[in-house]
């Protein structure tokens, strides 16, 4: 019987485990909040930050550029920054209200899962003001911001097609988020803007970082004709060194991860926003309006291609660059679509 | 013939040359948990010697320059991780189920703790220099064989002769006669004079080099960079695998095969517009396994003393 008991607490742990792994799965519907004013705010003279943030700092992705804009923020207006990192769903109330409480002045909750316990931190503390990622409301003094890579994933889309001779490329990623699958949606947007006839592949390899099944994959897609990856998880450039075909990374310049693979990446620089939330803070100025800084405010961009823009034709090039433009002033608007795929 | 040019495809071709990649870091942890079961101790902390060694084997892979030395440095640490398991469950009376989740959770801490040490700074990931899959001319080109066997890296060779060796081992051997008899009937073994603990601490080394060489594969092979928890739970599955192969090295290859091919499939399966949520296909694998279980798993028994704790002159 004994060894029943160690079966069974052998699931429990396992169970304990994929809860780790998929800690910051599970999302809040997307959605702006209103943009509804609040009264002014008294100046806030020695400023401190502190961000929570849903997976490590050192992802080269969605938290990673969290974290490197907090510190940009806290540098540029002379706060202290504190973080906290891998915090669970479960944990996000408990760790918010411990910055709170330490009297932190301004609190980012970076995870679009985060809403409902930033909101309920934020009624007990009216002093301190609360940005999150997402939130299904937001009150007097909770604000929100997103993240519009979707903008960029277009961009991406029509390089990819621009590039893909054979018509079909794909796009790789960990689960589907909202804000995820505007990207998806708006990369197929962007491929079918250059070749109409594009088919474009996603697969979904169910959690954040497992860059062995993300390369896996990438392979399968490459061997189903893809010639360019949109890499939205970590192991789909392995994938794509591997397979011979060419990846656009996400977030931050993913060039060194694959020097002859990395076409270019799509950049997401949290640090304007945040900036200037640091600074309306400090002024007084501050107001929980949601904060949406995309291609027009310079924080979505395509990295630099690192020599690989010979690879793009010519035309191609000046299309996107042109798109670009147009979305920078507003007379292009990129389609927000977040419906799910299967 | 559709099925025969499949085969033959730049499809099916990678189809089960992957296969055989998802497999392998499974079938070698589950190979060395053989060894550990056998002589009646549990090892329920694969997962934290597989992520500690897809870290060690990363660094100094990626410090030498020489992946080989990175493979020695994931087997190494897996004995080490493995050693320090043993001193609590074999010297000492501790309960392996909860010695083994608290070195996974350990090493989930543990291995995040140092790769920031060495990584220098934030930001700076670790591309390791990877072992390259090398096909071998002619056998390369036989359907189906020869993308799962003969176009593969040397570490899928290590992991299929590490199955023949265990069932050599296991089967031929005095010492793998010691090593059931210390799972099945320890104070009979123990009567003839034989160390029953000293069997059981040897056994998880053994399980833990082999689950070393799962984590490096990780790694060096099936990527070319540490992340940090990048086992996801494979640690996990491979126990999964050990009770599906009725913990012989046959049925293990078999089982992790099976994982494999259903993770390869459906993979491919979500490229296809069959109109089936990826998260249904996403539970392929874990389902055929959980399936197979539940059909072959019935005259599944386990070594009469699994999980016990010996002590001379104690029953």
């Amino acid at each position: 019987m004994k060894s029943g008991l160690h079966r069974t607490l052998a699931v429990v742990g396992l169970v304990a485990a994929i809860g780790f792994t998929s800690a910051c799965s599970t999302a809040v519907p997307s959605g702006n909040t209103d943009n509804a004013t609040s009264a002014a705010r008294t100046p806030v003279e020695d400023l401190s930050i502190a961000i929570v943030l849903s997976g490590p700092i050192t992802d080269n992705d969605f938290n990673q550029v969290g974290y490197e804009a907090a510190e940009a923020a806290g540098e540029e207006v002379g706060a202290e920054v504190a973080y906290a990192e891998n915090v669970s769903d479960a944990n996000a109330e408990r760790t918010l209200r411990n910055f709170a409480s330490d009297g932190y002045d301004l609190i980012i909750a970076h995870s679009f899962s985060f809403g409902d316990a930033t909101l309920r931190v934020a009624a007990e503390f009216p002093d301190a003001v609360f940005m999150a990622g997402t939130a299904t409301s937001n009150a007097e003094n909770v604000g929100t911001y997103d993240n519009p890579d979707y903008q960029g994933a277009y961009l991406a889309g029509m390089l990819a097609a621009g590039v893909a001779s054979e018509g079909t490329v794909g796009w790789v990623s960990a689960i589907q988020t909202p804000n995820l699958l505007a990207n998806l949606h708006a990369y197929e947007a962007g491929a079918e803007d250059i070749n109409p006839e594009i088919t474009v592949l996603h697969s979904f390899i169910g959690s954040f970082y497992d860059p062995p099944r993300a390369r896996e994959a990438a392979l399968a897609q490459i061997q189903s004709g893809a010639q360019v990856l949109s890499a939205q998880t970590v192991g789909t450039i392995d994938g794509a060194i591997d397979g011979g075909a060419l990846a656009i990374g996400a977030l931050t310049d993913q060039n060194f991860l694959g020097p002859d693979n990395v076409l270019t990446s799509v950049l997401w620089d949290l640090a304007p926003v945040f900036t200037d939330v640091a600074t309306a803070v400090q002024d007084g100025s501050w107001t929980n309006e949601n904060y949406s800084y995309g291609v027009a405010e310079g924080s979505i961009t395509l990295a630099d291609f690192h020599g690989l823009d010979s690879r793009v034709p010519a035309d191609v090039m000046a299309t996107v660059l042109e798109r670009e433009a147009e979305i920078a002033s507003g007379e292009f608007e990129v389609p927000y679509d977040v419906t799910t795929v299967d | 013939m559709d099925i025969f040019n499949w085969i033959v495809s730049a499809q099916g071709e990678g189809f089960f040359s992957a296969t055989m990649r998802l497999a392998v870091p499974l079938l070698l942890a589950a190979v060395g948990a053989i060894y550990a079961e056998r002589s009646g101790a549990i090892n329920v902390g694969i997962e934290g010697m597989m992520l500690s060694s897809a870290l060690s084997a990363a660094l100094v892979a990626a410090d030498t320059g020489s992946p080989t030395l990175g493979l020695l440095a994931g087997v190494v640490t897996g004995i080490a991780v493995a050693a320090l398991l043993a001193v609590f469950t074999v010297l000492l009376p501790a309960d392996p189920v909860v010695v083994g989740i608290a070195l996974n959770l350990l090493a989930v801490g543990g291995t995040t703790f140092v790769f920031r040490i060495f990584s220098n700074q934030v930001g700076t990931t670790t591309t390791t220099p990877g072992i390259d899959a090398e096909p071998i001319p002619l056998l390369e080109s036989i359907p189906i064989l020869g993308p799962l066997l003969f176009d593969q890296s040397y570490l899928v060779y290590i992991a299929l002769i590490g199955v023949v060796i265990t069932w050599v081992v296991l089967k031929f051997t005095s010492w793998g006669l010691l090593l059931r008899a210390a799972g099945e009937h320890p104070a009979a073994a123990d009567s003839l004079g034989l160390s029953v603990n000293r069997t059981r601490f040897v056994a998880l080394l053994v399980s833990g080099a082999f689950a070393g060489l799962g984590g490096a594969f990780l790694s060096l092979v099936a990527s070319t960079q540490f992340v940090e928890n990048m086992t996801a739970g494979r640690g996990y599955i491979a126990m999964a695998i050990l009770i599906l192969g009725h913990r012989s090295p046959w049925g293990v290859l078999l089982a992790s095969l099976l994982f494999g091919l259903g993770d390869a499939f459906q993979l491919r399966a979500q490229l296809d517009n069959t109109g089936v949520p990826f998260q249904f296909l996403l539970m392929i694998p874990y389902v055929l396994t959980i399936v197979t279980l539940a059909v072959f798993g019935r005259r599944l028994i386990d070594p009469a003393a699994l999980g016990t704790h010996f002590r001379r002159g104690h029953r």
